[in-house]
């Protein structure tokens, strides 16, 4: 395993770090798109996600991530089940592009099936997934096949595998991260708004923040151990946060006047269904949550807006007034 | 290294950084096959994969060959060899393995498709990729320094800006015939890359003083700037970066990426002019009468330093601040192989190395009911070509409208606005069909591809909002341009649909002579050429009081026809759909 660099050290880029971490305390809000230029350090920050992560239980050795507590027969069995419990990181899987749909999905184990006769299913990305993060770069690259499969199983929850004579269901619940380049063709409408939260990232322009950020890479590159060392207590902090913040989620109260607000917020911005609403305000209490607070606050869906709502608007394609900027608008306007 | 920067110079000085500092990822060679690329790959051979041949990434090379797979044979060989079935499925490297610990050489850098860019790129932050093929599950090592040969002479073909960005240096190689000698002996290049020098903050933000006043807002790029400055002073052996590293670092990483200069005619900042103290390069400089690294950059020091390295046609437009050719994330030519991606649907017989995917499990399906007469021994498998299968993929063509609209005096002058209009919807169809879009406009003498292939909106808006209107018609040359782009596309495989707006009455000739006299018979020529390569074409005549030119142009062509008194988006719309679906 590479050393990585640490998340607390990544400089600015607030937006995209607020909208991981709340989805590391929420899973449910519904994945996260990341759009910006190239050289912002998407790439860098999800990495850096995947060693930042609290540990999870789960059942030793199962390819499926199987949480103790879970009815076995949701699960595949699997050899070498001792059922034993053990803690593990949270897994963040990697998409690589030109990835075969028999790794995404899973297929029959080819190995046992002819050297040994059996027929057995081997898990693929989606398994390893589970419970997790699927991180895929450049989203607009993937191919529509393969995102259309993606999409539903993340929808779902749940993989069904019917082919080469097997017949595997298992759970696939995971967050889904795309990134991608905008200037590098558009993405689909459809998938814009399957994602729960969207963040645009930019380059930063100050010159101290600038200075900032080549700074810190050196001296990561020149001494990555000590450099995480180094960052050691902080990145400690941040995953402290979210460990009390999964645990706290449930107990999050959403005042009436809260929710009033966000409705009153949807309607102004006239945003399609109801799936904005709601993730807006799964994405507020996880926001509390995480910052260890009992209530959610106006304050906080005003943190979240942007995310959760930027890319539901209803839009001319050709329209180049910034969503985020409608968006802040009717915040001003609604909550004052 | 003293005396002034050359392009040749330059270039062999990138590579020995190179051998420093792997991580500056590559050089980028723009220019044709020639005595100057030839002495640079022979030295890049030499300094960074120890006299060995490169790794060769050819064009259209398959994702198998590119990240590794299965290597059918070797697991089928194996098999056969023990005797005990079908064996471990073996694992063939990919290239990007191969070239691992040395030199990767990616031949026409300028056509590779996005996939095989994206994984360059990501071998290239990593130094390592994961595989997840044909059940192979496995992180892949891949630490390589890339030469990428960009031999694009066309806007349209502008290597992948993702990689473009990843190479930290660029080199023209048709304005030198040879390099110089090694700048610095192998052990000098060894010991600097053991232990580099420490970046200061001032060395980061002159860097990037530099960098935003050429246009560069790239973080990578600087970074990869202050590392070439930390190595350049490794190289030269000093404890400090100095005025001179900064200097050279700018020249050699920020230079070339340019997209404007600073003026000159600004008012010069109060830098001392560095005095060219410098001792040879064996020789220990002293420290004490070195320039300290400043602030700032002396403009006129990076002029005259672009002036030296880059070549004249690239200078002239980057002092009118034109260099957006290579800056933008430019449309990319593919090349398409037949469909071995997409969505499967089902399987043939039949298998070529480099064609469709073997399809495992239908081979020994297929194989299997003859293994008694084949008189297989037990537990092995006797397979024949005769049971290749190969997996059959469905791919949509993509679908390429292009444009090409008449912005001259006589036509559309004023009424260019309803025709902005209704392209914008037409671009508002493609955008949810996800076709890509061109846009060719013709106006006073010559033909211009306003917009190359594209399918991002936002580049599609801005060429139609800065497009003027006025001039002479040159459109027996749009004709000509037009064939070149759609014939271009359907080298690429994709499906050209023309649509051409205009009155039909072009007054030059294809030559590009305004008023000539033969330019309407010239113009019916181009169109009956055109109309020869059997393009799905409409003809949307936007004259006010449409005449027998446009109608006899559309006959030519043997487009559809359509009068459109008032240009009224919908119809355009409608009539757009009805020629592209043959």
């Amino acid at each position: 395993m590479k050393t990585v660099f640490p998340f607390a050290a990544i400089v600015g880029q607030e937006a995209m770090k607020q909208a991981l971490l709340v989805s590391a305390v929420d899973p449910s809000i519904g994945g996260v798109l990341v759009l910006g230029d190239r050289g912002t350090g998407k790439s860098t920050t999800v990495r850096a996600l995947a060693a930042l992560l609290p540990k999870i239980e789960m059942v030793k050795g199962c390819p499926y991530n199987r949480p103790p507590d879970s009815p076995a027969k949701l699960y595949p069995p699997f050899k070498g089940d001792k059922q034993a419990i053990v803690k593990r990181p949270i897994p963040v899987v990697d998409l690589p592009l030109g990835a075969t749909e028999d790794r995404v999905v899973g297929a029959l184990d080819l190995e046992a099936a002819l050297v040994r006769g059996e027929k057995s299913f081997e898990p693929g990305l989606l398994a390893a997934a589970n419970r997790g993060f699927l991180y895929i770069d450049e989203v607009n690259l993937l191919e529509d096949h393969l995102v259309d499969l993606l999409l539903d199983v993340a929808a779902s929850g749940e993989n069904a595998v019917e082919r080469e004579g097997l017949s595997v269901r298992h759970p696939a619940r995971f967050v889904l991260i795309g990134s991608g380049n905008p200037e590098e063709g558009e993405l689909r409408p459809q998938l814009l708004d399957r994602f729960g939260l969207a963040v645009d990232i930019t380059t930063p322009t100050e010159l101290s923040e600038r200075v900032e950020v080549i700074r810190r890479r050196d001296d990561f590159d020149r001494d990555p151990a000590g450099f995480r060392r180094r960052w050691a207590r902080r990145e400690g902090a941040i995953r402290k946060k979210i460990l009390t913040g999964r645990e706290k989620l449930d107990a999050v109260e959403v005042p009436t006047a809260v929710l009033e607000d966000a409705a009153r917020l949807c309607l102004a911005l006239e945003t399609d269904g109801l799936r904005g609403e709601l993730t807006l305000i799964r994405a507020a209490r996880a926001l509390a949550a995480y910052h260890g607070r009992d209530a959610v606050t106006t304050e906080d869906l005003r943190t979240m807006s942007g995310a959760a709502l930027g890319h539901r608007l209803r839009r001319n394609p050709l329209d180049e007034s910034r969503a985020l900027v409608r968006v802040e608008r009717a915040v001003e306007e609604v909550f004052g | 290294m003293s005396g002034e920067p050359t392009a040749a110079g330059d270039a062999a000085l990138a590579l020995a950084l190179l051998a420093v500092a792997p991580k500056l990822g590559g050089l980028q060679i723009c220019g044709l096959p020639g005595p100057g690329r030839d002495a640079l790959l022979a030295r890049a051979e030499h300094t960074l994969n120890d006299g060995r041949r490169a790794v060769r990434l050819p064009l259209g090379v398959s994702p198998e060959r590119l990240l590794g797979g299965l290597d059918l044979a070797a697991s089928l060989a194996a098999s056969s060899a023990n005797g005990a079935g079908l064996g471990k499925p073996i694992l063939q490297e990919g290239l990007l393995t191969e070239a691992d610990g040395g030199l990767l050489l990616v031949n026409m850098a300028e056509r590779q498709s996005r996939e095989v860019a994206s994984a360059l790129t990501a071998a290239l932050d990593r130094g390592e990729y994961r595989l997840e093929r044909d059940g192979f599950s496995t992180t892949r090592p891949a630490r390589f320094v890339a030469l990428a040969l960009d031999e694009a002479l066309e806007d349209d073909e502008a290597m992948d800006s993702g990689l473009t960005d990843r190479l930290a240096f660029r080199t023209f190689s048709d304005t030198f015939y040879e390099l110089p000698a090694e700048p610095f002996p192998e052990a000098q290049i060894r010991a600097a890359s053991e232990a580099l020098p420490a970046l200061t903050e001032q060395v980061i933000a002159t860097l990037d003083r530099a960098a935003l006043s050429m246009g560069i807002t790239s973080l990578r790029r600087v970074r990869q700037a202050a590392l070439a400055a930390c190595a350049l002073a490794g190289l030269r052996r000093l404890q400090t970066i100095g005025a001179e590293e900064i200097g050279d670092a700018a020249r050699l990483v920020l230079l070339p990426h340019a997209l404007t200069l600073p003026s000159p005619e600004e008012p010069e900042p109060e830098a001392p002019e560095p005095p060219d103290s410098r001792a040879e390069t064996d020789s220990d400089p002293g420290e004490a009468d070195r320039e300290p690294a400043g602030d700032q950059i002396p403009d006129e020091m990076l002029i005259a330093a672009a002036k030296a390295v880059l070549p004249l046609g690239l200078l002239a437009s980057l002092s009118s601040g034109k260099n957006r050719r290579r800056a933008g994330s430019g449309g990319r030519s593919r090349i398409r192989r037949p469909a071995t991606r997409g969505r499967p649907i089902g399987i043939r017989r039949g298998f070529a190395a480099r064609g469709p995917r073997l399809n495992l499990l239908a081979t020994v399906k297929a194989a299997a009911p003859w293994q008694r007469l084949r008189g297989g021994r037990k537990g092995s498998l006797a397979v024949r070509t005769d049971d290749f299968r190969v997996s059959r993929f469905k791919q949509k063509t993509q679908l390429t409208t292009v444009f090409v609209v008449d912005a001259s005096g006589s036509s559309a002058m004023q009424r260019l606005g309803e025709v902005k209009g209704a392209i914008e919807l037409l671009l508002a169809d493609c955008y949810v069909r996800r076709d890509q879009v061109a846009l060719l406009a013709f106006r006073g003498s010559a033909p211009e591809l306003l917009l190359p292939p594209t399918r991002s909106l936002a580049r599609a808006k801005r060429a139609l909002s800065d497009l003027p209107g006025g001039g002479a018609t040159p459109l027996a040359g749009a004709l000509d341009a037009a064939r070149e782009l759609a014939t271009g596309l359907q080298r690429k495989h994709q499906q050209p649909v023309l649509v051409v707006l205009t009155d039909g009455r072009g007054n030059v000739g294809r030559d590009g002579t305004p008023g000539h006299p033969e330019a309407a018979s010239q113009t019916l020529d181009a169109a009956s050429e055109l109309g020869l390569e059997g393009f799905n074409t409409l003809l949307v005549d936007v004259a006010r009081r449409p005449r027998k030119e446009a109608r006899e142009l559309a006959d030519t062509l043997g487009a559809r026809y359509l009068v459109l008194p008032r240009v009224d988006a919908h119809s355009l719309s409608a009539a757009v759909q009805q020629v592209s679906t043959p």
